[in-house]
Parts: C-alpha cells; sequence; structure tokens
C-alpha cells in the first residue's frame, strides 16, 4: 500500500497524522480495501438502508 | 439470596407481584453481589445506588397497595453506558463523554422504567461501542465471570451487559449491536442475547456507532425474558411463546458458517440442531450465497459512518481516544462515498437471497461466534486452517445480520474443553422476533445449559 496516495487521500479528508499513527494503518488498509473495492464487480442492485425505515418513538 | 440473583426476571417479576422478595430486599441483594465481585468483574461504570434503592422502596410501597406499574415492577437491570439515563452520567465507555450528564432517558429506557424496571447502574463497555471484545483502556478490562482464574474476553461491545447478567449482578440488561455486540457477548457468556429486526426498537437517545447498522436489545438468561423485555421496549404485548416448535423448517448453515467454526462450536450447534429435530422441527442444510463478501460489505459502511459521528472530536480530541478504537476510527477516511454506497448495494443483495431462503425455511440456524472467549491479550485465532485477527473472527457471523436487518438471537448451546460458553444463532424473518425467541424457549425449556452458573 502506497502511503504517499493514503497522505494524500487523508489530507484530502482534512486530517493529518503523523506517518507512524498512519503506519499502523496500512496492514488493515492493505488487506480491507482491495476486498472493498472489489463488492463493484458484483451485481448489485440499488441501495436500500434496511429491510424498512428507522422508527423513532418520540 | 444467590438463588435469587440468578432467577429469571420473568420469575422475578411473578415473585414480586406476589410479594415476596420485595423490590428492597432484591435491589439490596444485588448491591451486596455488586460490592462483593464488581471489583474484578467490571461490570459497572456506574451503580445508582441511591437512586435504586429508592426506586424500589417506592416500588414496594405501591406492590403492597396492590398497584404493580407494569410487567417488570421491581425488577433491578443493567444498561450498557450508551443508553442516556435522565442525571445519570453516561459515558458510552469513553473520556470524551465521561462527564455527560443527559436530561432525559434513551426512549427505550423510558419504556422500561415505565413498565417498573429499576435501573440499578450503567454497564462497562468497549470505547464507544467500537470493538468486539469489550476491552476498555480508560476503565479497565471487564472478566469473563465464566473464569476466574484466566482473565478472558467477556466479548463486546456490550461486555459490561454480558458480565453483570451472567454474574448475577441484575436480572437482566441492555446492550446495543451494531456488528453482533448483543449477540457476542451473550454467546461468550451463556447468555441470551436478542438482536430485533433493524428499526423495531427505537434507538432515540443511545449514542450511535453505525447509524445504519445500529440495534438495540435485551441481554438476559432466558427467552422467556428476552421476550419480557422485547414486548415493553417494543411498546407490543410480549411474543407468546408456546413452547411447541413442531413443523417448524429451520435451514442450518453450513457453507461459510459452520464449516469456519472451531470443532466445539461446530459440535455444539449441530446437536443443537438434533435438539430441535426431537422437538419435531424439520431440519435441512442451506446457504446464503455471496456471504463470504459480508465482512469486506461491512466495514465498508461502518468505518466511514463511525468516523462521520465522531469527526468533530477526532479533530479537537484525538488524545482522548483509547489509541486502538482512535486507530479504527481512522480507517474511515480511506473509504470512499461510491465505496459506502456499494456497501449499501451489496447488503440489499444480501438481504434479497436471506429473505428467498426464509421464504423456504421459518429459520435459519449457525453458530453465534465461530470462537469461545480466549484470554485478554491473544488477538489471533486459528478458523479452518486460516490465521485471522481475534477482532474480525468475533463478528464474523453476526454482521451478516446487521446487513440484512433480521432478527437474530444468540441462544446457550454448550461448552467448550475449557469450560467457556458457546451460543448459537437463530435468525427470523423481518419482524418475526415471535418465532425466534419460540423456538429459543423451546430449546431451553429441553435443555439445561442456561440454568448452569460461572
Amino acid at each position: 500500500m502506497d502511503r504517499e496516495a493514503l497522505k494524500q487521500r487523508m489530507r484530502a479528508a482534512g486530517y493529518d497524522w503523523p506517518d507512524e499513527e498512519l503506519d499502523r494503518l496500512i496492514p488493515v488498509l492493505a488487506r480491507w480495501l482491495p476486498a472493498i473495492a472489489s463488492l463493484s464487480a458484483l451485481d448489485l442492485p440499488e441501495p436500500a438502508i434496511a429491510p424498512r425505515p428507522l422508527r423513532d418513538d418520540r | 439470596m444467590s438463588e435469587l440473583a440468578f432467577t429469571s426476571a420473568t420469575e422475578l417479576a411473578a415473585r414480586i407481584a406476589a410479594r415476596t422478595p420485595s423490590p428492597r430486599d432484591l435491589v439490596d441483594a444485588y448491591l451486596d453481589r455488586i460490592d462483593a465481585h464488581d471489583a474484578k468483574l467490571k461490570g459497572f461504570l456506574t451503580v445508582c445506588r441511591e437512586q435504586a434503592v429508592a426506586e424500589a422502596g417506592m416500588a414496594e410501597k405501591e406492590a403492597r397497595a396492590g398497584r404493580l406499574r407494569g410487567p417488570l415492577h421491581g425488577v433491578p437491570i443493567g444498561l450498557k453506558d450508551l443508553f442516556a439515563t435522565a442525571g445519570v452520567r453516561t459515558t458510552a465507555g469513553s473520556r470524551i463523554l465521561g462527564e455527560w450528564v443527559p436530561d432525559r432517558d434513551a426512549a427505550v429506557v423510558a419504556r422500561l422504567k415505565a413498565a417498573g424496571a429499576i435501573v440499578l447502574g450503567k454497564l462497562h463497555m468497549h470505547e464507544f461501542a467500537y470493538g468486539p471484545e469489550g476491552r476498555n483502556a480508560h476503565h479497565g478490562d471487564p472478566w469473563n465471570p465464566w473464569d476466574p482464574r484466566v482473565h478472558r474476553i467477556a466479548g463486546g461491545s456490550s461486555s459490561g451487559s454480558a458480565v453483570a447478567v451472567a454474574a448475577g449482578l441484575c436480572a437482566a440488561a441492555l446492550g446495543s449491536d451494531t456488528g453482533g455486540s448483543i449477540r457476542l457477548p451473550s454467546a461468550l457468556c451463556n447468555l441470551v442475547g436478542l438482536k430485533p429486526t433493524f428499526g423495531r426498537l427505537s434507538t432515540d437517545g443511545v449514542v450511535p456507532l453505525a447509524w445504519s447498522l445500529d440495534h438495540v436489545g435485551p441481554m438476559t438468561r432466558t427467552a422467556a425474558d428476552a421476550a419480557l423485555l422485547f414486548g415493553v421496549m417494543a411498546g407490543t404485548p410480549a411474543p407468546v411463546l408456546s413452547g411447541d416448535i413442531r413443523g417448524l423448517r429451520i435451514g442450518l448453515l453450513r457453507p461459510f458458517f459452520l464449516e469456519r467454526a472451531t470443532p466445539s462450536v461446530a459440535r455444539a450447534v449441530e446437536s443443537a440442531a438434533s435438539q430441535f429435530e426431537a422437538l419435531g422441527a424439520q431440519v435441512d442444510e442451506a446457504a446464503i450465497e455471496g456471504v463470504e463478501h459480508a465482512a469486506a460489505a461491512f466495514l465498508a459502511i461502518v468505518w466511514p459512518e463511525a468516523l462521520a459521528y465522531h469527526q468533530r472530536w477526532m479533530r479537537s480530541r484525538p488524545q482522548d481516544y483509547d489509541p486502538t478504537v482512535r486507530d479504527r476510527l481512522r480507517l474511515g477516511a480511506f473509504v470512499s462515498a461510491v465505496d459506502h454506497l456499494n456497501g449499501q448495494r451489496f447488503r440489499q443483495l444480501l438481504r434479497a437471497r436471506t429473505e428467498a431462503l426464509l421464504a423456504r425455511y421459518d429459520l435459519l440456524l449457525a453458530p453465534a461466534t465461530p470462537i469461545t472467549a480466549s484470554p485478554l491479550d491473544q488477538d489471533e485465532v486459528v478458523l479452518a486452517g486460516e490465521r485471522r485477527d481475534r477482532r474480525g473472527a468475533l463478528i464474523l457471523y453476526t454482521q451478516v445480520f446487521n446487513l440484512t436487518g433480521h432478527p437474530a438471537v444468540s441462544v446457550p448451546c454448550g461448552f467448550d474443553p475449557d469450560g467457556m460458553p458457546i451460543g448459537m444463532q437463530l435468525v427470523g424473518r423481518a419482524d418475526d422476533e415471535g418465532t425466534v425467541l419460540r423456538a429459543a424457549d423451546a430449546y431451553q425449556r429441553a435443555t439445561d445449559w442456561h440454568l448452569r452458573r460461572p
């Protein structure tokens, strides 16, 4: 996983975390970002949040 | 009094209505047990001692006069510390909300109180519900009561809720469940944990983790207790538990679920399937196509939703988070809006496939967790020969039904060779908590796993 690319993404999101803290995230991102990206290869329907809308009783 | 401390909430309510024990005696008994055991177990973050005693006194007078507020009159309960409580500190297990005293109760808490429940205190949890081990860097790690010698995780994030009910420190508790946080600590501590249908119970006044995945529900010793608390919180009569499940069609989920569980967990759930057959249900093997993508979809949703809620504090007070929770929150910055939407789209696909399966079956059966409670610092586990991090393994089976929104209950179904509890998961059709709980109750009438004590 390219640390510089991650840094750009982090800064674009408005954060500026120290390198050593960013480095801790790299193994997790390296495992899961490709898996998340691979969802787009599935034949996905339109999104729906849940079986039915959230009810608020108050 | 130790006997009473492990009595079901349903029976306690009936006994209180018959005037023995009194609510005051019961509250005193639980407070004594909290004093004796909670320094080690860490079930409670705040004990509402004076308030509980005062309410118990009032409940006692009312009971003597024959006036019962509702089906939980005088029953002492605990609340995970992310349910807002009027006048009582609500920390969400964090330093950031360490001094927050809400001015009103969460909607479900108001309903439980109106039904007569007495709040004994606020329960321990993983910081901001963001961790399935139930650990807490600020307040100490809860101790699974099933192993007095080795400090094992209770499971989370509703760790204190599980510890308090399992150790007989309160009659029942509330938890919240975004990826399994009711069901998995219930499984690891030999309790019944109900995650109702998404949206069935109000999350008003509950500190969120991920809005589109958050559920709230009861954690109890019996399915009957879960039905009682669920009915009160839903504002409907409690589901009728007839004990009869003859003719019920159950789909046993083997691919992905049973086949990846540790051998002792798989054996216990298969044995439970046989028990359901003995009770007259028809059990066939079933599979949810594409379920192996659930973890990726779950993270695509939970990472950015959690960061969106925490953004203000992540900018202004990052040092006040447990570093491991802070790291997890940061992951949300790397998921795009497209990724999040694809997670939601996958969720719709998974829901449709699960619905199709539930057209053929009344219930689905799987392990609640692939593993049992492990020692505190054992961060890795082996599943089906593959080394994995414990966090991901703990929610592997439960997160699936946060995505689909179907009601799911964890029920005690055995113990592993170390004496650690095993839970199975029963999943039903949307809004059909009744069938889920009826099957859980029928199983508990035929077995005694839930009657064992730590």
